[in-house]
């Protein structure tokens, strides 16, 4: 099967890409500049957001410290070896109820007080969706115009219309890093 | 089996720094984190800490996202603190700075202030800070909640449990620094 490749903007069914797949995984792989300082720590998360395309709650926001969503459709899952993924989140399409209508990936900078660094020292960005077999079906690489000057960055959106599963690689930085997320999707710790 | 379910969710929160030897392809699934059905005091509704209500609970969020400040203010501002993390690996403040992914779990950024990072939590058993006599001690999440203790507060402790932190306040006074560790299983 061949990798489709999106574009920044760029949409696809997954129907289209997976036909009648129940779940699918989201792979982040990505390299970071090595410093003679404290590394830059990148991390990988999803937000459930409901039709104001705020989220759910903020038990709705899945990464390494909140391992799943409170409907279990949602979950950080180990990293097939066979891939070269830091990060992957399995995605249960049948199980996400149905007052969930997006989910927005994002890659943050822990906004640790010592020289956090900011998404510039990230290379090699890449979302990519997988099959069950982990084989890649679709990808974007984000660009380093997409992470000038930013500490997070929604990567892609996987949003759902007319009854469908649709994934848009979307690739909005946020130079607040991940506080500006929270303020834009509408959730507190 | 629970165990060593919980075991392997541990294992998979440290993927960044992880050697990748085993040999499994398949993906694990994590086990549902415990939903306690009693109410734990969160910052929101506990701002000071004290011998009536010596405890506070950070949310998954506040427990894993960015850093902890810590601020001692006073003479002396901390006498010692002991770290353990999950595999029993154990330290103190001078002598075993504890370093994952080339930051340590916890530093000095100036006299008052220390700092806690969180990118690896969930590899945290506890932390524990005794302070000096009169000490003004302050906790600031990465969501700017404040938690401050009373004033007669001698030792400090966060443990983490399921991606939690308990921040616990306590005024008992050790006789020596053997004390303070053989008290505490160190």
């Amino acid at each position: 099967m061949n990798t489709k490749i999106l574009t920044k903007g760029a949409n696809v069914s997954i129907n289209d890409i997976l036909p009648g797949a129940k779940s699918i995984t989201m792979g982040f792989s990505w390299d970071v500049i090595e410093s003679k300082g404290s590394l830059t720590e990148v991390v990988a998360s999803v937000i459930a957001c409901g039709q104001d395309g705020q989220a759910v709650s903020k038990e709705h926001v899945v990464f390494f410290n909140q391992l799943m969503s409170p409907d279990e459709s949602i979950n950080m899952v180990q990293p097939s070896l066979t891939t070269q993924d830091k990060e992957q989140i399995e995605i249960n399409l049948n199980e996400i109820p149905s007052n969930i209508l997006t989910l927005a990936f994002i890659l943050y900078v822990n906004p640790d007080l010592r020289n956090p660094g900011t998404l510039e020292s990230m290379k090699k960005g890449v979302v990519k969706i997988l099959d069950r077999s982990n084989t890649e079906v679709l990808r974007y690489e984000i660009t380093p115009n997409d992470t000038q000057g930013v500490s997070a960055i929604c990567v892609g959106e996987l949003y759902k219309r007319n009854g469908q599963w649709k994934f848009r690689a979307v690739g909005q930085g946020y130079a607040g890093g991940i506080k500006d997320v929270s303020n834009y999707y509408g959730y507190s710790s | 089996m629970t165990e060593k379910l919980a075991f392997i969710r541990r294992r998979n929160l440290n993927l960044e720094t992880q050697k990748k030897t085993e040999s499994a392809t398949l993906s694990i699934k994590p086990v549902k984190e415990k939903k306690t059905s009693r109410v734990l005091p969160r910052t929101e509704n506990v701002k000071i800490l004290t011998s009536e209500k010596p405890m506070v609970v950070l949310t998954r969020l506040q427990s894993g996202t960015g850093s902890l400040k810590i601020t001692f203010k006073g003479v002396g501002g901390i006498a010692d603190a002991l770290w353990e993390m999950q595999n029993g690996k154990q330290g103190t403040f001078n002598a075993i700075p504890y370093d994952d992914g080339k930051r340590p779990l916890f530093s000095k950024i100036n006299d008052e202030t220390t700092v806690i990072g969180l990118r690896h939590v969930r590899n945290l058993r506890r932390l524990l800070f005794y302070t000096y006599p009169n000490v003004s001690v302050e906790i600031e999440t990465y969501d700017n909640e404040i938690i401050k203790f009373e004033q007669n507060t001698r030792l400090i402790t966060l443990y983490q449990h399921d991606g939690e932190i308990y921040i616990r306040h306590e005024t008992k006074q050790y006789s020596s620094q053997k004390d303070l560790f053989e008290s505490n299983g160190f």
